[in-house]
């Protein structure tokens, strides 16, 4: 088990947004993450990063509990966090980019396998970040958090507002990360489609509660589609 | 051949002219010119010491002057109390290191008690009004106002073999000094902006809760950024010493103000930025308070609000990104030979 969620409890001011969350990642495993707008997906990878503060219950990576641990040293155990919007720095080139994803580590060199996943990032090493476009940028930001190697990927809404022709290739590069590198992937998605093309296993959220659960071929049932997450 | 499409080759031509004015600068204008450059030059060290922390790190202070001053005081009283060869390095260590000591107790009560934005400048705002204070108040120690006289002035090299003096009286001694130091304070500067560290700070800048989920220790990083621009803050308080005078004014508000007006100026970020700034404002309220005794103030005011209007990234950004590219194409209609034109056939 590389990540395990146990009765994880999230308020926003006095807001609760997750209630008594409960799932776990296998090692090596695509598990998504689906729901609608505003259910708590993205409170719960934020929660698992750490850069949402909790209020009850543990996260564990791979049997150590990171419920308290700041997010820089979330991220030096082993876990590449990509959120929605990409959220990488727009005034840094590429290469800048990339390199600052081996934060913490002397050697700042970027691994082969890199340009390897993403060869539209090959010709554009010297861009600076804000002139990519939107696939681009998204490719650079999965680059920068596979970068240091990690053990679980964690992707909020990869697919939002980039082309469907870069979605696709987006789909076969995180196969491709995870078959071959083994590298487990939490997936958190709107776009179904998108998380059945790559998910082993499937949550459904609802207002801040796991509602369903199974893996990606059972929940692909319409009904339990339409019930939550048709709009 | 074009031999200004080679940028690097550009850049040397342009650093050793400039150099080379400097270096002939107290030479062809004289003393006088020569003390006033030395001191916009002790500003320029003390600006891009704030730089440092706000251009390139996000984290603004309101006074970077108590480092400053700090420098200042504490080589002035360690060279009045300790008259012993070999002084001035005990000085220059204890200018240094004062501030720093001070900057990592700051950086690690607020960074770490995770004071931000508003409430930390406010904290720099009241840190710099304590020592303002102390200053004043502690009169048989530091002069009070009146300021801090009677101390040996700086020695450098080696005592009894062979001595350089920065007098007060010693205008190319300290002005050479200063060139040099200042020199060797932005190449230093440089070199840690570009290294990974200085990458990194630089993406703490752009956004401090981005950087931290990459894997950075942005609560760290913030104190060690300060606690640098501490020390290079405290060599200028020491290289102050033949320049100015020893008085709680260079502790205080206004003045920690006047080195943010510098940095904003030339431009923050920039590094070279500061410099242009602190020279460029210093001349402006030199002359200008000669010339118009009673508006000088309010006319450099105005400068400082066009140059944030218009101007936000300062002098030396408005000069990369306007003047360099309109340079760039004029030397390029010039010096490349223009295709022959061929006249279209236009059918009847």
């Amino acid at each position: 088990m590389i990540l395990e969620v146990k009765n994880l409890d999230v308020y926003r001011g006095p807001n609760h947004i997750l209630h008594n969350v409960n799932f776990s990642v296998k090692e090596g495993q695509i598990v998504a993450l689906l729901g609608r707008n505003g259910m708590g997906k993205t409170t719960l990878l934020r929660s698992i990063i750490g850069l949402t503060p909790t209020h009850g219950g543990s996260v564990i990576l791979q049997g150590k509990d990171v419920t308290h641990v700041p997010p820089h040293k979330i991220a030096a155990l082993g876990v590449g966090y990509v959120p929605q919007g990409r959220e990488i720095f727009p005034f840094h080139t590429v290469e800048e980019n990339l390199r600052l994803g081996r934060s913490g580590l002397k050697d700042k060199t970027i691994p082969h396998e890199t340009y390897d996943y993403f060869s539209l990032l090959r010709e554009r090493t010297k861009q600076k970040g804000g002139t990519l476009s939107g696939g681009e940028q998204q490719m650079l930001a999965i680059g920068r958090a596979l970068a240091r190697r990690p053990r679980l990927l964690l992707l909020d809404e990869p697919s939002e507002g980039i082309q469907p022709n870069i979605v696709q290739v987006l789909c076969q590069i995180i196969k491709r990360i995870n078959e071959e590198q083994g590298v487990a992937v939490l997936l958190v998605e709107q776009n179904v489609d998108f998380a059945f093309s790559m998910a082993h296993y499937c949550y459904v959220i609802e207002k801040g509660e796991i509602c369903s659960q199974g893996p990606a071929d059972g929940i692909r049932n319409d009904e339990i589609i339409r019930t939550y997450l048709a709009v | 051949m074009n031999v200004f499409r080679n940028a690097s080759w550009k850049r040397l031509v342009v650093t050793i002219v400039v150099l080379v004015a400097f270096g002939l600068f107290p030479l062809v204008f004289g003393e006088y010119q020569g003390e006033l450059m030395a001191k916009f030059l002790v500003f320029g060290i003390l600006a891009l010491s704030l730089d440092l922390i706000w251009g390139y790190t996000g984290v603004i202070n309101f006074s970077q002057a108590t480092f400053f001053g700090l420098g200042a005081y504490g080589a002035a009283l360690t060279l009045k109390h300790l008259t012993v060869p070999g002084a001035t390095y005990l000085a220059i260590l204890i200018a240094v290191c004062l501030p720093m000591f001070l900057a990592v107790v700051m950086g690690y009560l607020l960074i770490y008690g995770k004071v931000g934005g508003v409430y930390f400048a406010i904290v720099t705002v009241a840190v710099g009004t304590i020592f303002y204070s102390l200053s004043i108040v502690w009169i048989s120690f530091t002069g009070g106002l009146n300021g801090f006289y009677g101390f040996p002035p700086l020695k450098l090299g080696i005592p009894s073999v062979f001595e350089l003096t920065l007098g007060k009286a010693n205008v190319l001694n300290y002005y050479y000094v200063i060139l040099v130091a200042s020199a060797c304070v932005y190449l230093l500067a440089r070199r840690v902006i570009r290294s990974p560290f200085g990458r990194a700070l630089q993406a703490v800048r752009a956004n401090a809760s981005r950087a931290e989920f990459v894997g950075y220790d942005v609560a760290g990083m913030k104190v060690i950024a300060l606690t640098l621009s501490a020390g290079i803050a405290g060599l200028s308080g020491v290289l102050y010493l033949p320049v100015g005078v020893v008085s709680p004014e260079i502790l205080g508000l206004l003045f920690s103000t006047n080195v943010l007006v510098w940095v904003a100026v030339g431009g923050r970020g920039t590094l070279i930025g500061p410099f242009v700034g602190a020279l460029v404002v210093g001349y402006l309220q030199t002359f200008l308070s000669d010339v118009l005794v009673s508006v000088w103030l309010l006319i450099v005011g105005v400068f400082f609000v066009f140059v944030v209007l218009f101007w936000p990234d300062g002098i030396v950004g408005f000069v990369r990104q306007k003047v360099y590219p309109a340079l760039s194409r004029r030397l390029h209609q010039v010096t490349e030979r223009k295709p022959d034109s061929v006249k279209p056939q236009v059918p009847v």
